[in-house]
């Protein structure tokens, strides 16, 4: 299955840098979790447990199984309200 | 009462008399308002009653400091300005970073309370626990960078940030526009509200503050103090907020703005800007030359001067533009060039003004002419067409000197609006106070757009949740998206934290710490002994009192809403067709709810103003 991966700040380091704000297309096989996909990604678990993991606009979890044609979104937490 | 952390005085300044004076502030209103805007709004409440008018010299013009101000916790420049704004009537705090809240207290001054209106054009000099007025009338007509380096050679000082601080006006604040700033430190705003434009009635041009004076310190173990001092910096730094801001500057968030519908496009008439790779930090600091500029105790350096090196203006060196700066120069008035936002974004803090008001007041009258509702005629001659940069710096100087539709868009875009006629008032972009909102399309992001709403003082009192959790207020996880339940009760439980911590005088990016640390620092640095309970009571009493000061000159549930704009749906995007419309009302009836105020009248009830301490 495709899906659309967008990495945002620091978290562009894990991704090849003419895809500067841009979806990234990825190839994954059936059954597929946002976890695994962090891991493939590179993301330290750190980094990762501490992110904000978006699938379609909406709150994911590690655990959740990814299908054909998902966008996600990683991203570091954004506080306060100016940002 | 407190036993460090405080200079000890404030100095009052009647400018019709010319006469200064040091007054000690009660133990009992710092305690139970610490610092910043508490002290603000304190003093505000008492001061200004019913009938004395934003621009009447019984206005009070308060600049305030926290217990922490000029420390080494980090990020400890900050000041509030606090004041009846002349944007809304309502009240007004708007906060700038740099070093002046630092300076402030070296002088030896805690606040400086301002009223009355000077003859002639003065600045205010402190100097180690002295103060003097002194003419400002050379001064006069220069923009705020300017006025900045020209007092600092005059007080022996050369180049940036090093010895002394000026806060000041502009043009902008001397002819009165009235979402005029103050600005610090070149590049630090206090804007909201517009109390620029206070300052400018009362012909006060700047202050200086310098002075060698030490913050006296209650801790008596100084290993402890350090190490809290030093998990202060640590958790700031080591967050992943943090290293983010470190990294690419809130800027590093412009393309993630755009992605999930947030970004404001032409005045919030479109939703997707294709340009916005190259606004984000991650290319802008890459492309363009940097070099840091820390403020005062800073371990955190977000802030840079920026060198552009492409397009028309290559070679400008500027302060690095917030996100807001990119977005208000770049999408919002349809330029896709960096560099130019960047030198727009200069152009408006060196007229002095408060970029979410001067963008939506820029982009409204675009969309107007984009329309046909101000013609050539009406411009004199400008061309409005979306994207013509050279028509926004010639519209934002008109404007700061308030000449032809300069003059009416100074008036803020409420009123504009309405005095455009012909439909303006249904494309105009504020908060029903009268403030243009932070410069996002916040139609995508409910809790910035909802806050915006029913904050009391012209910026957001809470913080967004959607994009983070905060385990310390019940929010083990971040709030869904577009939530009407739980967007009230993230403003109504975010609100007192953040208004707590805008007390110590501590830049927000630095409090990414846990709210028992802040509190642990606060105690240590003034003797104090609250808990976190206490902390958010703080918090909490000062939006209180803010909102008791409101209702005295005036606030109903419907100032507490949107421009019909921010109600519509979002035309294209991530967030297409959403609209908060349907459910605001009972939102805003459920946060009333929260806060302890009458659900239909948002006043609050007399049990939440007893347990506040309020009460009488």
């Amino acid at each position: 299955m495709k899906v659309a991966v967008r990495l945002y700040a620091q978290l562009m380091d894990y991704l090849p840098h003419d895809t500067m704000g841009h979806p990234f297309e990825l190839t994954l096989e059936e059954g597929t979790t946002i976890g695994d996909l962090l891991a493939r990604l590179g993301i330290p678990q750190e980094a990762a447990s501490s992110s904000i993991l978006l699938v379609n606009g909406e709150h994911g979890r590690p655990s959740q199984g990814l299908k054909e044609g998902d966008g996600i979104s990683i991203l570091p937490p954004i506080c306060g309200g100016k940002l | 009462m407190a036993r460090g952390g405080y200079a000890g005085k404030i100095l009052r300044v009647d400018l019709t008399a010319r006469e200064l004076k040091d007054e000690v502030l009660s133990p009992q209103v710092l305690r139970q308002f610490v610092g910043g805007t508490g002290i603000g709004a304190r003093v505000l409440y008492d001061e200004v009653p019913a009938g004395v008018e934003p621009y009447d010299p019984q206005n009070r013009l308060i600049f305030a400091t926290g217990p922490l101000n000029g420390t080494l916790v980090p990020g400890s420049g900050t000041f509030a300005v606090v004041t009846r704004s002349p944007l809304s009537g309502f009240a007004s705090a708007g906060h700038a970073n740099g070093f002046f809240g630092a300076r402030l207290k070296h002088a030896g001054y805690d606040a400086v309370v301002v009223h009355g209106c000077s003859p002639d054009w003065v600045y205010l000099y402190l100097n180690d626990g002295r103060a003097e007025l002194r003419d400002a009338a050379w001064l006069v007509g220069k923009d705020s960078w300017e006025t900045e380096m020209a007092l600092r050679e005059q007080h022996g000082q050369k180049g940036m940030d090093i010895g002394l601080s000026v806060a000041c006006i502009g043009p902008a604040g001397e002819n009165r526009v009235r979402f005029a700033a103050i600005c610090s430190d070149r590049g630090h705003v206090a804007s909201s509200g517009g109390p620029g434009a206070v300052m400018g009635s009362k012909r006060l041009k700047a202050i200086v503050a310098e002075g060698s004076r030490g913050i006296p310190v209650h801790e008596r173990d100084l290993a402890r103090l350090k190490g809290l001092i030093k998990g202060w910096i640590d958790s700031a730094s080591s967050s992943p907020f943090g290293r983010a801001v470190s990294k690419g500057g809130t800027a590093g968030f412009f393309s993630a703005a755009e992605n999930m519908g947030w970004l404001p496009v032409r005045n919030l008439t479109a939703n997707l800007f294709p340009d916005h790779p190259s606004f984000d930090g991650a290319s802008l600091r890459s492309t363009f030359k940097t070099k840091p500029r820390a403020c005062h105790a800073c371990t955190f350096a977000h802030c840079l001067l920026m060198q552009v090196t492409t397009g028309p203006y290559k070679g400008l060196v500027v302060e690095e533009p917030e996100y807001e700066g990119l977005a208000a120069w770049g999408s919002n008035v349809g330029i896709v060039d960096a560099g130019t936002a960047l030198m727009l974004n200069d152009l408006n803090d060196r007229l002095g003004m408060d970029l979410k008001e001067a963008t939506f007041c820029a982009s409204l009258a675009m969309e107007c002419y984009a329309r046909g509702i101000l013609n050539p005629d009406d411009t004199d001659g400008l061309d409005l067409s979306w994207g013509n940069a050279g028509a926004v710096e010639e519209l934002l100087r008109r404007i700061a000197r308030r000449e032809g539709l300069g003059g009416l868009l100074a008036e803020g875009v409420m009123r504009s609006s309405q005095r455009i006629g012909n439909g303006a008032q249904e494309l105009a972009v504020y908060a029903k106070k009268g403030f243009a909102p932070h410069v996002h399309d916040p139609r995508g992001r409910w809790s910035i757009l909802f806050g915006q709403a029913v904050s009391n003082m012209g910026s957001i009192e809470g913080s967004s949740l959607e994009l983070s959790a905060a385990p310390d207020l019940g929010f083990p996880e971040p709030i869904p998206f577009f939530s009407k339940e739980m967007v009230p009760k993230a403003q109504a439980r975010t609100g007192p934290k953040r208004q707590f911590e805008d007390t110590l005088g501590i830049c927000m990016f630095l409090c990414q710490g846990s709210l028992q640390g802040m509190v642990d620092t606060l105690n240590a640095v003034t003797g104090y002994d609250l808990d976190k309970a206490r902390a958010l009571e703080v918090g909490e009493r000062i939006i209180n009192l803010l909102r008791l000061f409101n209702v005295r000159h005036g606030l109903t549930p419907d100032d507490d809403s949107l421009s019909p704009r921010l109600r519509e749906a979002i035309p294209e995007g991530a967030h297409r067709g959403r609209s908060i419309d349907s459910v605001f009302e009972e939102m805003r009836r459920a946060y009333y709810a929260e806060m302890g105020w009458d659900p239909e009248t948002g006043r609050p009830l007399p049990q939440t103003l007893q347990r506040l301490g309020l009460e009488g």
